[in-house]
C-alpha cells in the first residue's frame, strides 16, 4: 500500500540532516586546523566523541524516566539520538585519523564502537522498514502473546480435526502427518532469519488437494484449517519481524557499556602517556 | 475486514423496545396505584398509541425509589437519562455548588516535578496495588449506604452543607431532572432528599412518550426548556448576535427541538456493525435528506450526525458533525437572495443519538438573514445542483474516505482524546505502555490493541468522549468529567466496582481489575470474601504536568492523543 | 477473505510488557480453555536484555583487568608500531621499554588513573626531557625545546619585524607553546608504524607559527636581496678586479674552480689554500713588502756635542750612532721602554710617534730628556742582555698592559736569546756592563770614570765579569771570533751560508775570503744543505736549554754527535717537493702552532729531518753553533745586504744598530704573534691609532702586507680579531637555511657557476674590507635570482616546500645519538 508522501517528515529529515552535516563539517575543520597548528586534535575529538557517546546513552535513561513531566518528548530525543549518532561516525573517523588503528586496545575499542554504531544503523533501518511490512499483513498481535495465541490455534485446530474423525480420517491423517508440526512448532530459525510464505503456500495447496476426498462439512473444516494456517503463518511472521525489531537492541545496548568502559581506559592511557606540553 | 475471534457471524433476534424494563420487579399493582395518582390520573390512557400504552410506559420506563433523608438524588455534573417525580416527601435543591469530596469526586491536581520523580521511583512492582493504610481522599462527609443491590450516597446534616437560603425546596407532585435527561446535558444542580421520600424515576424514553401524548406534560417541559436553556443556548449562537430582543423572544418561542436515534446507542451499535455499511446508513434516522425542501436551520446540540451525499446508488460519507454544528443556512440564504428555492445539498443522518434545534425557515428569512451583515453571509452557491464534492473545494485537504467511514462506523468520532497509532511507524516497542505504567504506579491504563483501519489503530485507551455514556448510571458518581478539561476520570476510592461504566463503554476502554495490597496479595471483601475490583481507565495523566505520558514516550512519532470529533485534526495528523 | 487475529475483545486484561510471559508447556493440553493449560513463566525479552548487558560489561571489565596485569600489558596498550629507528633502539628492552619515552611507562593502572586525573607527579620528567636523554648529542639541551633551538630572546629579535603580521593572518589555533617551549611530540608523532616518517614537517605545520600566508616558494617566497653574501668574507678578495685586471694581466683565465673547490660532502665550496690559489702572485709581494723588516731594537742617533754642551753625560755610545739627533724608536722597543718607570711619562707625553729628530739641540730641557731616554735605552739593552726573552716578555707586558703566554712569547722571540742581545751589546757598547755595574741609583758613572777603570786593567779593557755576559774573555774581539769558529766542528755546517755569502760577494771583499779560507772544503760538501738549517739548531737549543749549554765543555763525543747531526740533513732534505709538505702544514693549524720549522716561513724541510736534528741531547757543540752564528754576522758585513739575510729569522744590523726580524713569507708565525700582540694591546683601552705597534704591523702597507688580505673585525666594540683563516660553514651543523651544491650539479647548465652567481663588474669591494665592521659590505655579486630556483623548485616538482631549504633544528648536528 503506497502512502502519500509525508511532507512533515521529509521536511524534518532535510532540516536535521543539514544541521548535522553543517556541524560535522565545522567540527572536522576545527580538528584539522588544530592538527595543522601542531596541536593534538585527538584530545579534542576524543573528548567530544566520548561525551557524545555518553549523551547518546541518555536516550535509554529518558525511556526509564518517562514518568517525569519536563524531560522532552521521546520523539525529540530519538531524533537527536539518530543524527548525533550519525555525526559520531565523522568524529570517530577523524579521531582515528581516517585509518584503521594499529594498537590492540585501539582496535578492540574501534571494533566495539563500529559494532554499536552499525547496529544502530541497522536498528534505524529496521524501525523504518519492518513496521510497514507488519502492517501490511493486517494481523496485529502483541509479541509476548504470540506463544499463547499459537497455542490457542494449535488447540483449536486439534479440536476441529478430532471432531471430523468419526466420518473419515483423511484430515486427521493429514493433520498428524503435516499440520500438527506446523501448528505446534515454533517457527524454524531459517524462517526467523528469512520469513517466507513457502511452507504456508505448500500446506494450503496440499490441503486444497485433499478436497476431493472430503465431504461438504469436512471441507468447511478444511477451509477453517486453511484460515488457521494463514493465521499461524501471520503469527510466525510477527514473531520474526517483531523479534528483529527487538533483538538488535541486544547488540546496540548490550555492548554500549563495554564501549564506554574501554573508552574510559583509552582516555586514561592517552592522558597518562601524552608527552605533555614541554 | 474486522471480525471477532475465530467465530463467523452469529445469529441474533432483532432487539425490541422494552426488552429491558427499567425495573424488572415493577409490579402491576404499583402501576395501578400510580394510575390513581396525579398527574397520571388526569391523563387519558386512550390518547396513547397502541404500541406504547400509558401502563406500559409506567411499567417499563419507571421505577419507584424510597429514600432516607440526606440521600443524594442527583448530583451536579452527573449525566443521567432519567427525570424524577416526587410522590411523597420533599427534596432540596442546592443552588450553590457543593464541594466535590461531598459528592464523592476527586479534584484533579497537577503533580510537581519532584513529586513525580519520587512517585516514579516509588512504583510498586506488583500490579494494581492499593495502599489503604495511607490516608484516602474521601472526606468524612462522604458516606455510603448499601440498600439491597444498590449503593446510596447520603449527607449527614443537610442544613450545614446546604443552607436554607441557598436552596429551593421541592414538594410532592413536582418533576425534576427532565431537561438534562432529555437533552443529555450534565445535571445542573444537586438534589437531596429532605425527608423520607418516595420518588418515581422515569427514564427519558418514557418522558418522550408522555410529551408526545400528553400536551400538559409537553407544554410543561417545553416551557421549562425554552426558558431555562434554549434562550441562553440561542444567545450563544453568534449567528443571532444581531437580532433584536423581541426577535429573540419570538425565536425562543418558535424554535423546535427534536431528537433522533437511540438514546442508548452504545448498547446496540456493536450488533449493527455486522450489517453491511450501505444498509447501516439507510437504517440511520434521517435528519435532512439531500434534495428535499429546507424547512429551517438545523443546529446539532448533542450526538453525531453523518454528513453524506448521494453517490451512484448509495450514500457516501463526506464528513460528520458533532455538537454545535449548524446546517441549512447556506441554502436558505441562497433562496432568500436569489428567490429560487434551494434544496438540501447533503443529507444529515443521526449516528446513534442526535439532539437538534430547528429554527424554522420563515423566522430565518424574517428575522435572522435581514439582520445578518454581508460579511457573515455564507458564500453563494454557484449551482444548486452541484454535488457536495465540488462545494467543498474551499475546505482544506479532506480526510481519507476509508478512514472517515471507519471512524464513523466505529463511533470513534465520539472521542476527543483518542489514542491513534500509525502502525507504519510503530515498532511495537511498547514504550507507550511502559510510560503509562510508570506514571500509574506500574499499572498500564490502556491496551495497545484496538480497531485498525489501513495503518491506523485506535487503541484501547479512554477517548474521553463528547458523549460519555460510561458516566450514565454510576451509583456513586465515582466516574466524573472535569468541566474544564473534559477529562473523564474515575475516583478509585469511591468506585465500588459495579462495572456499570465498563459495560456501557462501547469501546471496551474501561477495565475492571482486582486490586492487591502493597505485598501483592489480592484484597478480598470482608463480608462476601469476593475479590474487590475497581474500574480503571486512562485518565489522560491529568495529574501529570507533562500531559499524556504515552504520547511523550513514543520515540518514533507514531502515537498521538487526538480529537476525533473534528475531522480537521485527524486529517492534519494522518497526512503529515 | 482471511480473518485476522486482531480483535480488541481478545484482551482479558491490561498487557504488561515487562512481566514474565506465561507460556504454555507444549500444546497438548486436555481442554480448550487456554487458561487451564499448564504454563511456565519465562522472563521477558527486556529482562533478558538487561542480564545480557550486565554480563557483557562485566566480561569486558574482567578482560581489561586481566590484560593490564599480564606481561603482555605493553603489547596490549601500545597504540601502534614505533618508527623503525626507535623500534630498533628499544628492541630487546623488556617490560619497561615504554618507560624510555613515557615517565608513566612502568606504572600500574592506578598510577595511570592518578596521572590522568591529577596530573603527573612534579618530579617526573616530561617526555621531551626523555627524548633529550638520547638526542643530546645532536641537539643543544638548553635550547632543544625552544622554537628553532634558538634562545627566545634572540628569536624575538630576529622575527621582531614579522611579529605583527603573523597572528591575525589566518584562522587557527596557536601552537601549544608553554613558556616559550614546545614539546618534541608537537611535530614528531610516534606510534604510526615502522615506515612513518617522524621528521617530515609539512608547510602547514611551519605555518602554524609563520602565519603569513605562504602557499608556494614560487609565488610567496621573497626575492633574495642579500643572499648568499650578508657578511664580508674573512679574506679580502675583489672578484671584480681579479676577473677584470689581474688575471688578464697575467694572461690567465679567471676560473671559479681555481679557488672554490668542493669539500668532501660535495655541498660546500671551500677556498683553496694560499699556496694553491694565491702564492704564485702574492708570495713575492709579501717578501718584498717585508724589505725593511720588523725592528725590535734600534739605537737612535744622538748629538753628543749638544749633550756635552748641556753637561749631560750619557756614558759610552757607539760612534756610528752619533751626529744630529735622529731616529724613531721602533714600536716594540717603545713598548719595552714604557715598562721603565723613569721614562714612561716622558714617552707617554711624546706619544708613540716620538722621533729623536724632534729634539731641539739648543733646548737644554729636551737634551736632558734625551739623556734620560738614552740611559733608559741602555738599561733596556742591559736588561735584555741579562734577562733575555723573559725580560722582553715582562717589559712588553707592563709596557702594553697585556699579558702574554709563554707559547706566544716563544713564537714572538723566535729564537732570540740573551746571547744575541749580549753580542749586540758587545758590538755596540762594550762598556755597557761596566757602566751598569758602576752606576748606582743616584749617580751614573761618567765617561772619564769608565775610561779610567779600563786603564787600571792593562791587557784587556773588556771587563771579565762572569756574572755579567758569560763569555770567555778575549784579547782581540776579531780574533776571538775566529778562534771559536776555527775550533768549532759545527763550522762546516754553518759555513755554507757564509760561503754562499762569500760567493755572492767574492769580488767586492777579497780579504774576508782569505780570512776564512780553511773552511773552503767544508763549503764543498755542505753546499746543497738548505741555508735555513743552522739557525734552527741554534734557536732550538738555546730557547730550550740555555743553562746546559754553558755548563758543558767541548768534547770529542760532542763532535761526533754534531757530525751525526750534520749527516742527517744531507740525506733527508727533499727540496724538490716543497708544496706537498707545505700544503699539509698549512692545512693543520694545530701542527702549525708548535712547528719549529715555521721559523723559516716556507719551511722547505721535511719534518723528519728536523726531528732527527732535534732529538740528540743539547751539547756544547750546539752552544758553539749559536756563537758561531753571531760571529758570522760580525765577520760578514755583507749580511747587511738583504738578500743574504736569513728569511724568517732575526738579524742584527750593526750599521744602523738595529735588531730586526725578517718575515719568512706567508703565514709567518712570529709576525702573526706580534700582530696578535698589537691587536691585543690596541684592543685593551687606548684607541687603535695611538698604538704604534698596531700602526706598524696592521696598516695597509706595513711589513708583510697581512692586512691587505686578512681582514680585522671589531667584535662587540672593544676587542679585535684578525681573520687568519677563511671561514666556511660546517656542513654537519644545520642552519636556518641549507644549500648543498652537490645535488644541484646533476643539472649540466648549473656547472657554469655564473648561472646563479653573477658578477657585477661595476662594483669593486676593496673598501669594504678596510673597515673593521664586517657587516659593511658591498658584494661583487648580484643577488641570486629566485627565478633560477623556481625553474626546478615549483609546485609541479613538489620541491617547493619550506623544509627544502630551511631546517627547524638550527645548530643541531646531523648525526649523533648518545647510548
Amino acid at each position: 500500500m503506497s502512502r502519500a508522501a509525508a511532507p512533515e517528515f521529509t521536511k524534518r529529515r532535510i532540516r536535521n540532516l543539514t544541521i548535522t552535516l553543517a556541524s560535522t563539517v565545522l567540527l572536522l575543520t576545527v580538528f584539522y586546523s588544530q592538527n595543522q597548528s601542531l596541536g593534538h586534535a585527538s584530545f579534542t575529538s576524543g573528548y567530544l566523541l566520548y561525551g557524545t557517546l555518553l549523551f547518546l546513552t541518555l536516550l535509554n535513561l529518558r525511556k526509564r524516566l518517562s514518568f517525569l513531566p519536563a524531560i522532552g518528548s521521546a520523539k525529540f530525543w530519538m531524533q537527536v539520538h539518530i543524527y548525533v549518532g550519525l555525526a559520531t561516525f565523522a568524529i570517530f573517523a577523524s579521531h582515528v585519523g581516517w585509518r584503521i588503528p594499529n594498537g590492540k586496545l585501539e582496535v578492540f575499542l574501534a571494533a566495539l564502537y563500529l559494532i554499536v554504531a552499525f547496529s544502530g544503523v541497522y536498528g534505524l533501518y529496521a524501525t523504518r522498514v519492518y513496521p510497514k511490512r507488519l502492517t501490511r499483513i493486517g494481523t496485529e498481535v502483541i509479541f509476548e502473546r504470540i506463544p499463547q495465541l499459537r497455542n490457542q490455534l494449535a488447540l483449536h485446530a486439534r479440536q476441529l480435526v478430532i471432531e471430523t474423525c468419526e466420518s473419515s480420517d483423511v484430515l486427521a491423517k493429514f493433520y498428524t502427518s503435516r499440520l500438527c508440526y506446523f501448528f505446534e512448532q515454533q517457527p524454524a530459525l531459517a524462517y526467523l532469519v528469512h520469513p517466507s510464505s513457502r511452507t504456508r503456500k505448500k500446506l494450503i495447496h496440499e490441503m486444497e488437494d485433499l478436497d476431493r476426498y472430503l465431504g461438504t462439512d469436512q471441507r468447511q473444516v478444511r477451509e477453517k484449517l486453511t484460515q488457521m494456517v494463514h493465521q499461524k503463518d501471520d503469527l510466525d511472521y510477527h514473531q520474526a519481524l517483531q523479534g528483529r525489531l527487538k533483538i538488535w537492541l541486544f547488540v546496540h545496548i548490550g555492548l554500549t557499556y563495554s564501549l564506554l568502559l574501554v573508552g574510559l581506559l583509552h582516555g586514561i592511557l592517552a592522558h597518562a602517556f601524552s608527552g605533555g606540553p614541554s | 475486514m474486522d471480525a471477532t475471534t475465530l467465530n463467523t457471524n452469529p445469529q441474533m433476534r432483532r432487539p425490541m423496545r422494552w426488552d429491558q424494563p427499567l425495573d424488572p420487579n415493577m409490579s402491576d399493582s404499583t402501576v395501578e396505584q400510580l394510575m390513581r395518582t396525579d398527574p397520571f390520573a388526569q391523563m387519558d390512557p386512550d390518547s396513547f398509541r397502541a404500541q406504547t400504552p400509558l401502563r406500559g410506559i409506567l411499567k417499563n420506563d419507571c421505577q419507584i425509589h424510597h429514600l432516607q433523608q440526606g440521600d443524594i438524588i442527583v448530583r451536579e455534573g452527573d449525566y443521567g437519562g432519567s427525570a424524577f417525580f416526587i410522590l411523597e416527601g420533599k427534596a432540596r435543591v442546592s443552588l450553590k455548588q457543593l464541594p466535590p469530596e461531598i459528592l464523592g469526586r476527586q479534584t484533579p491536581r497537577k503533580q510537581g516535578w519532584l513529586e513525580a520523580f519520587v512517585q516514579g521511583f516509588r512504583n510498586s512492582k506488583h500490579p494494581e496495588v492499593r495502599d489503604y493504610s495511607r490516608k484516602t481522599q474521601t472526606s468524612t462527609e462522604f458516606n455510603q449506604r448499601q440498600e439491597g443491590s444498590t449503593t446510596r450516597v447520603f449527607l449527614q446534616d443537610i442544613p450545614r452543607v446546604i443552607p436554607l437560603n441557598q436552596s429551593v425546596s421541592l414538594v410532592a407532585g413536582e418533576l425534576f431532572g427532565e431537561i438534562s435527561a432529555l437533552t443529555r446535558t450534565p445535571r445542573s444542580a444537586t438534589v437531596v432528599a429532605d425527608s423520607e421520600i418516595k420518588l418515581l424515576e422515569i427514564r427519558w424514553q418514557g418522558i418522550r412518550e408522555f410529551m408526545k401524548q400528553n400536551e400538559v406534560m409537553r407544554d410543561h417541559i417545553t416551557d421549562l426548556y425554552r426558558e431555562n436553556s434554549l434562550r441562553s443556548h440561542l444567545r450563544e449562537m453568534e449567528l443571532l448576535n444581531h437580532v433584536s430582543a423581541d426577535a429573540m423572544d419570538r425565536l425562543v418561542q418558535t424554535t423546535g427541538f427534536e431528537s433522533f436515534g437511540k438514546f442508548q446507542w452504545n448498547q446496540k451499535f456493536e450488533s449493527t456493525l455486522k450489517k453491511d455499511i450501505a444498509e447501516r446508513i439507510l437504517s440511520e434516522p434521517v435528519i435532512a435528506e439531500q434534495g428535499t425542501y429546507v424547512n429551517g436551520i438545523i443546529l446539532i446540540r448533542n450526538g453525531f450526525a453523518r454528513i453524506s451525499r448521494n453517490h451512484g446508488q448509495g450514500h457516501q460519507t463526506i464528513g460528520y458533525a458533532s455538537k454545535g454544528k449548524m446546517f441549512g443556512l447556506r441554502e436558505l440564504a441562497h433562496t432568500w437572495k436569489t428567490g429560487q428555492p434551494t434544496p438540501w445539498l447533503l443529507s444529515l443522518r443521526a449516528v446513534g443519538y442526535v439532539d437538534i434545534l430547528r429554527i424554522p425557515a420563515r423566522e430565518v428569512e424574517d428575522l435572522i438573514l435581514p439582520s445578518l451583515p454581508e460579511s457573515k453571509m455564507p458564500p453563494p452557491i454557484a449551482n444548486p445542483n452541484l454535488s457536495g464534492e465540488k462545494r467543498r473545494h474551499a475546505r482544506p485537504k479532506s480526510m481519507d474516505r476509508g478512514l472517515m467511514e471507519f471512524l464513523v462506523e466505529r463511533r470513534l468520532i465520539n472521542g476527543t482524546k483518542a489514542m491513534m497509532i500509525d502502525l507504519d511507524r510503530c515498532t511495537r516497542c511498547d514504550d507507550c505502555v511502559r510510560a503509562c505504567a510508570s506514571t500509574h504506579n506500574n499499572n498500564p491504563r490502556f491496551n495497545r490493541q484496538g480497531p485498525i483501519h489501513d495503518h491506523w489503530m485506535i487503541s484501547q485507551a479512554c477517548m474521553h468522549c463528547l458523549d460519555p455514556v460510561c458516566m450514565i448510571g454510576c451509583p456513586t458518581g465515582a466516574i466524573a468529567r472535569d468541566p474544564e478539561s473534559g477529562n473523564v476520570s474515575i475516583n478509585d476510592t469511591t468506585c465500588i466496582g459495579c462495572s456499570t461504566c465498563a459495560n456501557s463503554c462501547p469501546y471496551n476502554n474501561i477495565q475492571m481489575v482486582s486490586i492487591n495490597n502493597p505485598q501483592g496479595q489480592p484484597i478480598h471483601d470482608t463480608d462476601t470474601g469476593q475479590p474487590i475490583v475497581k474500574a480503571t481507565k486512562c485518565d489522560f495523566c491529568e495529574s501529570h504536568a507533562g500531559g499524556p505520558a504515552c504520547q511523550r514516550a513514543c520515540p518514533h512519532d507514531a502515537l498521538v492523543r487526538i480529537d476525533l470529533s473534528t475531522p480537521q485534526s485527524v486529517t492534519q495528523w494522518s497526512q503529515r | 477473505m482471511i480473518q485476522r487475529l486482531n480483535d480488541p475483545k481478545s484482551d482479558p486484561a491490561y498487557h504488561r510488557p515487562d512481566d514474565a510471559i506465561a507460556s504454555p508447556v507444549g500444546t497438548l493440553a486436555s481442554d480448550d480453555e487456554f487458561s487451564a493449560t499448564p504454563m511456565t513463566a519465562t522472563s521477558s525479552l527486556r529482562t533478558k536484555r538487561r542480564v545480557f548487558t550486565m554480563a557483557c560489561t562485566a566480561f569486558t571489565a574482567g578482560l581489561l583487568l586481566i590484560m593490564l596485569t599480564t606481561p603482555f600489558k605493553n603489547e596490549f596498550i601500545v597504540p601502534g608500531g614505533l618508527s623503525s629507528q626507535h623500534a630498533q633502539v628499544l628492541s630487546g628492552e623488556g617490560e619497561d621499554r615504554c618507560s624510555h619515552c613515557h615517565a608513566e611507562g612502568n606504572k600500574s593502572l592506578l598510577g595511570w588513573v592518578s596521572t590522568a586525573f591529577f596530573g603527573p607527579s612534579p618530579d617526573a620528567p616530561t617526555q621531551s626531557e626523555l627524548c633529550m636523554k638520547c638526542h643530546n648529542k645532536s641537539l643543544n639541551e638548553q635550547q632543544a625545546m625552544h622554537p628553532h633551538n634558538v634562545s627566545p630572546t634572540s628569536l624575538v629579535k630576529k622575527t621582531g619585524s614579522h611579529q605583527q603580521v603573523s597572528f591575525d593572518a589566518k584562522m587557527g589555533f596557536l601552537p601549544p607553546i608553554k613558556d616559550s617551549k614546545i614539546a618534541c611530540n608537537a611535530c614528531h608523532r610516534e606510534h604510526h608504524g615502522a615506515d612513518h616518517q617522524l621528521a617530515t614537517m609539512t608547510d602547514a605545520q611551519c605555518q602554524s607559527c609563520h602565519q603569513k600566508s605562504f602557499h608556494s616558494f614560487a609565488t610567496d617566497h621573497p626575492e633574495f636581496v642579500s643572499y648568499p653574501l650578508k657578511q664580508r668574507s674573512a679574506i679580502a678578495f675583489d672578484h671584480v678586479s681579479h676577473f677584470g685586471k689581474h688575471f688578464p694581466a697575467r694572461k690567465t683565465r679567471f676560473e671559479c674552480q681555481l679557488c672554490h673547490i668542493d669539500d668532501d660532502f660535495q655541498n660546500v665550496k671551500k677556498l683553496a689554500s694560499f699556496q694553491q690559489a694565491c702564492s704564485s702572485c702574492h708570495e713575492p709581494q709579501i717578501i718584498d713588502s717585508a724589505a725593511q723588516g720588523f725592528a725590535l731594537l734600534s739605537l737612535p742617533v744622538i748629538d753628543t756635542t749638544a749633550l756635552e754642551k748641556n753637561a749631560v753625560d750619557i756614558g759610552s755610545w757607539p760612534m756610528g750612532a752619533t751626529g744630529e739627533f735622529d731616529g724613531q724608536l721602533p714600536p716594540a722597543m717603545h713598548a719595552m721602554l714604557m715598562a721603565d718607570t723613569r721614562v714612561a711619562d716622558i714617552l707617554r707625553t711624546n706619544g708613540d710617534s716620538f722621533d729623536f729628530s724632534d729634539i731641539d739641540p739648543d733646548n737644554p730641557d729636551q737634551v736632558k730628556l734625551a739623556g734620560e731616554l738614552i740611559w733608559a735605552i741602555k738599561r733596556l739593552l742591559h736588561g735584555l742582555a741579562i734577562g733575555g726573552v723573559a725580560e722582553m716578555k715582562t717589559r712588553l707586558q707592563s709596557g702594553l698592559q697585556v699579558d702574554i703566554n709563554d707559547q706566544q712569547i716563544a713564537l714572538m722571540a723566535d729564537g732570540l736569546n740573551k746571547i744575541v742581545f749580549q753580542n749586540a751589546v758587545r758590538r755596540w757598547m762594550p762598556n755597557l756592563p761596566l757602566e751598569m755595574s758602576m752606576q748606582t741609583a743616584e749617580e751614573r758613572p761618567t765617561q772619564t770614570d769608565v775610561l779610567q777603570q779600563v786603564s787600571t786593567r792593562p791587557g784587556s779593557f773588556w771587563p771579565t765579569d762572569e756574572r755579567l755576559y758569560r763569555l770567555k774573555p778575549t784579547s782581540v774581539p776579531g780574533r776571538l771570533d775566529e778562534d771559536i769558529l776555527a775550533e768549532n766542528p759545527l763550522h762546516k755546517l754553518m759555513g755554507k751560508s757564509t760561503e754562499s755569502a762569500e760567493v755572492s760577494n767574492a769580488k767586492t771583499k777579497p780579504e774576508k775570503l782569505i780570512a776564512n779560507d780553511e773552511k773552503s772544503e767544508s763549503i764543498q760538501q755542505t753546499i746543497q744543505d738548505p741555508p735555513q738549517m743552522e739557525p734552527v739548531i741554534a734557536s732550538q737549543q738555546l730557547v730550550e736549554k740555555p743553562v746546559k749549554v754553558e755548563k758543558q765543555a767541548p768534547t770529542n763525543d760532542a763532535v761526533l754527535d754534531s757530525s751525526q747531526v750534520v749527516a742527517a740533513p744531507k740525506t733527508q732534505v727533499r727540496p724538490e717537493k716543497p708544496k706537498v709538505s707545505n700544503s699539509n702544514l698549512n692545512d693543520d693549524p694545530d701542527l702549525l702552532a708548535d712547528n719549529p720549522l715555521r721559523n723559516f716561513g716556507i719551511g722547505q724541510i721535511d719534518p723528519q729531518a728536523f726531528e732527527e736534528i732535534d732529538v740528540p741531547p743539547p751539547s756544547e757543540t750546539a752552544a758553539e753553533a749559536v756563537l758561531a752564528k753571531e760571529f758570522q754576522y760580525v765577520f760578514n758585513p755583507e749580511r747587511m745586504s738583504w738578500d743574504s739575510a736569513p728569511k724568517g729569522g732575526w738579524f742584527r744590523n750593526d750599521d744602523v744598530f738595529a735588531l730586526i726580524y725578517r718575515p719568512g713569507g706567508h703565514s709567518d708565525d712570529c709576525l702573526e704573534n706580534w700582530i696578535e700582540l698589537a691587536v691585543q694591546s690596541a684592543g685593551s683601552g687606548q684607541p687603535i691609532q695611538n698604538s704604534g705597534l698596531f700602526q706598524s704591523l696592521l696598516s695597509q702597507t706595513s711589513v708583510g702586507l697581512c692586512r691587505t688580505c686578512h681582514t680585522v673585525d671589531e667584535v662587540d666594540g672593544s676587542t679585535l680579531t684578525v681573520n687568519w683563516k677563511t671561514k666556511y660553514r660546517d656542513p654537519s651543523v644545520r642552519e636556518f637555511t641549507k644549500f648543498s651544491h652537490g645535488p644541484h650539479m646533476i643539472q649540466p647548465q648549473l656547472w657554469d657557476c655564473s648561472h646563479c652567481h653573477n658578477l657585477d663588474m661595476e662594483r669593486s669591494n676593496k673598501e669594504s674590507f678596510i673597515s673593521m665592521n664586517r657587516t659593511e659590505i658591498t658584494s661583487n655579486f648580484l643577488p641570486i635570482q629566485k627565478s633560477n630556483c623556481i625553474s626546478c623548485h615549483n609546485d609541479s616538482t613538489k620541491a617547493g616546500g619550506c623544509t627544502n631549504c630551511h631546517s627547524y633544528h638550527v645548530g643541531s648536528r646531523i648525526s649523533g645519538l648518545s647510548k
